[in-house]
């Protein structure tokens, strides 16, 4: 797992896992340019998120390049326990992937 | 087996072009990423792409937060938690993006439905969310003033 890629968080609470992440990503609009060349900076972005618990995929987000640079993403899975592997997957616009996987505990 | 569904959720009046709509289409189709309604620059095109004719109820069991002022467009927390039955799909909107698409957020049932991210914002505008619940379509919105947009640069 590479550091670089962001950050993932798991944490029990009542039963329920609560999940932070953050994924770097420049998620650039394509409409922004480069301060010193004055060009467009090709449009960059996460375009699908893959959520999943102990492999199984539970949540699916598709995104846009309206979303924040580094972005931010949490979600609830209703029922875990320690030990259960929480796995992010993302695709973006130019095919480029990055997973990041944390353990409950 | 499309035609069964489309009665029992009511919406067998509506046209063939419901069917196309995103949360009616076969599991392997709704998989993809919806790329043509993502490069929409009018909303309601956008809208009419994703969801044809489903009438829109306007419901106070969507939750959606944001801060009334945003000082920093290009960072804009959003939560969307949401208190419908059984919620399949949740499209977050804006009405004063280039591009209105930000985000949908497809649901399993083994997670709570809802969903916190930060996004762009051009200019002050109302952020819309959709939620399709039971077969129907549930909307609510949020006006959040931008002070310093986060789209050009």
């Amino acid at each position: 797992m590479r550091a670089d890629l962001g950050r993932i968080r798991a944490k029990l609470k009542d039963g329920a896992i609560l999940v932070k992440v953050i994924l770097n990503h420049p998620m650039e609009t394509g409409s922004r340019k480069d301060p010193a060349t004055g060009e467009l900076i090709p449009r960059h972005f996460i375009r699908e998120v893959v959520c999943e618990h102990n492999g199984k995929p539970v949540l699916t987000l598709d995104w846009g390049w309206g979303i924040s640079t580094n972005p931010f993403l949490s979600f609830v899975v209703k029922q875990g326990e320690t030990g259960d592997t929480l796995t992010v997957r993302w695709t973006d616009n130019q095919q480029i992937t990055g997973a990041l996987e944390t353990v409950v505990n | 087996m499309q035609r069964r569904n489309l009665i029992k959720g009511g919406l067998a009046t509506a046209p063939w072009v419901a069917m196309t709509a995103i949360g009616l289409q076969p599991e392997a189709v709704m998989a993809a990423w919806p790329k043509a309604a993502f490069y929409l620059e009018d909303l309601s095109e956008a809208e009419r792409l994703l969801f044809a004719d489903t009438p829109v109820e306007d419901s106070d069991r969507i939750a959606v937060t944001a801060p009334d002022i945003a000082e920093n467009g290009r960072v804009v927390p959003v939560q969307v938690v949401i208190d419908l039955p059984d919620p399949k799909t949740l499209t977050l909107l804006s009405d004063g993006n280039p591009f209105p698409l930000l985000a949908r957020a497809r649901f399993t049932p083994d997670v709570e439905p809802t969903l916190s991210v930060r996004v762009k914002m051009g200019q002050s505008a109302t952020l819309i969310a959709l939620v399709e619940s039971d077969g129907r379509l549930y909307r609510a919105t949020r006006a959040v003033k931008v002070t310093a947009g986060g789209c050009g640069g």
